[in-house]
């Protein structure tokens, strides 16, 4: 899987590189307008995060250029600005998503695993770990093939601890994804436990080779039995 | 008291003061010069009978006045020479009339060819000062009546023209306001003063919003430019937190950190938000029905209250539907409902009451009342709440700024907040 990231800020990006490439993708990287699309015009990628506040021109017009050249990668637009309008114009432009800084880590590595996924799929959108199976179009969880019934939530908290397998997950990040961005503020995240406690029991009712665990001050964290 | 009226009242008290100082004077002028003018009448008549009376051989005593208009009476010599012409005032007893009246009295001696002294008295017609009084009191009161109608006329006509710019520019400064565009020219007028007063509060209300707008500017560039670093730490962080050499205590105070990272990010989104909203960033508007709005995010916290073991109670009324920026009346609706439920207390309420005009958010808490003019400022925190920002009030109040709407605040044992049209 290969990723181009554009993105000025040379820590930003030099940050997004090593997770990626811990994510084991094969990560290029471009830092201004030009660079970018050298690369857009040249290659191939299976995903491009774009940067829209480039300092030499608008990621946008990358987008746009992309578009021109009928090319089919997915883009995933990042962004310090949270403005409807520029959301609007990336996703009408084609970008699969809208990720505005600051932004956990964890969430950009299930957004960029889903926009692969939904590319990839072809219809079968299984995520499989160890012998827990997950449909997510038809959001069936399948235990040793055997159908596990999950709350909306915790079918969510489910799906995005496997596209982080083995990644502490904050609670911070898994209140935003799940719960949305409003509660971001929210104070204390222990209102999540519940859910992640009655995922847990499900999951070890089933015999799951996966397990939750807690990290004492960040999070949790899905770990293979 | 307004200007016009006040200088009016001044002008006229000093007027009828003045008037009415000289109407007395004016008084007492006149009714010298009409004794003056009677004395040298009855001195003249007292020649003209002297020269009358001077060759009779013998001149009878009369001592009253009762049907001429002179007295005469022998003296003696010595007596005669000590008299000198008087005029005094005196009252005369009048059977005509059956009442005194006042009149001048000449008294003088004269010695007739007989060789015998006389002394005559002369008195004048009737000096009516009653008459005379109320004669100047009428044409005062006329004059005083002319007066009141000419200042009356100049103020409405000619002052209230003249003072025209004054209230314009008056008006203006109330209108003003400082997150909004300086509106409308200020007409000219011809007077320098007022040229020179618009003048200057254009250029001080022009200084002033440019200044508002460069804090405006630095606040939203500051909060922008932030973004950037607080999201290169906290990625940093989590991806440090996933080290396998580190023991549980230094991932829990990478998590700590992270923590205060986020805090700051969330003051820092706030902070960006604000300034939106005062840059009027937010103008598309649509239709928003508050009441399925209130739902839907009662909804979205439901298992935050749950955890807290909240109670939300949703009495509708009936809907409420206003033309407002939708994200706008989304993290109005927000929030207050954020706010209501973090100042909560554990196995607290909230009672939410939507009608079709307004809708009002009651909820218990462990604080106090707040005074109303502190509630929506920006930093006034009034509990410990570590993660509160603060903000989320001042959000709301900007909110209804731009949208036309009113917040109000108040406690009753509850803190209720109540939002609706202007």
């Amino acid at each position: 899987m290969k990723i181009l990231v554009v993105e000025d800020e040379p820590e930003m990006k030099e940050l997004i590189k090593q997770f990626l490439e811990g994510e084991n993708y094969v990560v290029e990287t471009a830092t201004n307008f030009h660079s970018g699309l050298d690369k857009i015009v040249s290659y191939d990628y299976d995903c491009i995060l774009l940067d829209i506040s480039l300092p030499d021109g608008n990621g946008l017009d990358l987008l746009q250029e992309l578009k021109n050249l009928d090319k089919e990668d997915s883009v995933i637009i990042i962004s310090a600005k949270d403005s409807i309008e520029d959301k609007v114009k990336g996703l009408n432009l084609g970008a699969d998503d809208y990720l505005i800084k600051p932004f956990h880590i964890t969430e950009l590595n299930a957004r960029i695993k889903s926009v692969i996924r939904r590319k990839k799929s072809d219809g079968r959108t299984l995520l499989e770990l160890e012998n827990v199976k997950i449909n997510i179009e038809e959001r069936l969880v399948l235990i040793n093939d055997q159908p596990v019934e999950l709350n909306r939530k915790e079918f969510d908290i489910l799906v995005f601890f496997t596209m982080n397998k083995s990644r502490i997950v904050s609670k911070a990040a898994i209140a935003e994804n799940i719960w949305g961005d409003y509660i971001d503020q929210a104070n204390d995240f222990d209102f999540i436990y519940s859910q992640i406690k009655n995922l847990r029991k499900k999951l070890r009712a089933h015999n799951a080779e996966i397990d939750i665990n807690s990290v004492y001050g960040m999070g949790y964290k899905l770990s293979l039995k | 008291m307004k200007l016009i009226n006040h200088t009016l009242l001044i002008l006229s008290t000093i007027l009828f003061t003045t008037v009415g100082l000289w109407a007395f004077l004016f008084f007492f002028q006149l009714f010298d010069q009409v004794k003056n003018t009677i004395d040298e009448g009855l001195s003249n008549h007292k020649i003209a009978i002297i020269d009358n009376l001077i060759n009779e051989n013998s001149i009878a005593d009369q001592i009253s006045f009762q049907d001429k208009s002179y007295s005469i009476k022998n003296i003696n010599e010595t007596y005669a020479l000590q008299i000198r012409d008087t005029y005094t005032d005196t009252l005369i007893f009048s059977n005509l009339k059956n009442s005194n009246y006042e009149a001048r009295l000449l008294t003088t001696a004269f010695v007739a060819s007989d060789g015998n002294y006389y002394e005559l008295k002369v008195l004048s017609h009737e000096i009516n000062k009653g008459n005379l009084i109320e004669k100047i009191i009428t044409s005062l009161l006329w004059l005083f009546l002319f007066l009141i109608i000419s200042t009356l006329f100049v103020n409405r006509f000619v002052l209230k023209n003249t003072w025209k710019p004054f209230y314009e520019i008056l008006n203006f400064l109330n209108d003003f306001r400082i997150d909004k565009k300086v509106p409308q020219e200020l007409t000219k007028t011809n007077i320098k003063e007022f040229n020179l007063l618009n003048k200057s509060v254009k250029n001080l209300l022009n200084k002033n919003v440019e200044i508002f707008n460069s804090q405006k500017q630095f606040i939203e560039n500051a909060s922008h430019e932030l973004q950037t670093p607080l999201a290169i730490g906290i990625n940093k962080l989590e991806l440090l937190a996933e080290e396998p050499s580190l023991s549980p205590e230094q991932i829990n105070k990478i998590g700590q950190i992270t923590e205060s990272f986020q805090r700051l990010s969330g003051l820092n989104k706030s902070l960006l938000l604000l300034s939106k909203i005062e840059n009027q960033q937010f103008n598309l508007t649509e239709e928003v029905n508050f009441n399925k709005l209130i739902s839907r995010v009662i909804r979205d916290f439901s298992d935050f209250t749950a955890h807290q073991n909240i109670k939300i109670t949703h009495l509708q009324e009936g809907d409420w539907i206003v033309k407002i920026n939708k994200s706008l009346a989304e993290m109005l609706v927000l929030n207050l409902i954020k706010n209501a439920i973090v100042h909560n207390q554990k196995d607290g309420e909230i009672i939410i009451q939507s009608t079709s005009s307004s809708f009002m958010i009651k909820n218990q808490s462990e604080l106090k009342e707040i005074p109303s003019d502190k509630i929506f400022m920006r930093f006034n925190k009034n509990s410990n709440q570590k993660n509160s920002t603060g903000l989320g009030l001042a959000i709301v109040k900007s909110i209804t700024e731009v949208s036309n709407l009113v917040i109000t605040y108040y406690y009753n044992g509850r803190h209720v907040f109540k939002v609706s049209e202007i």
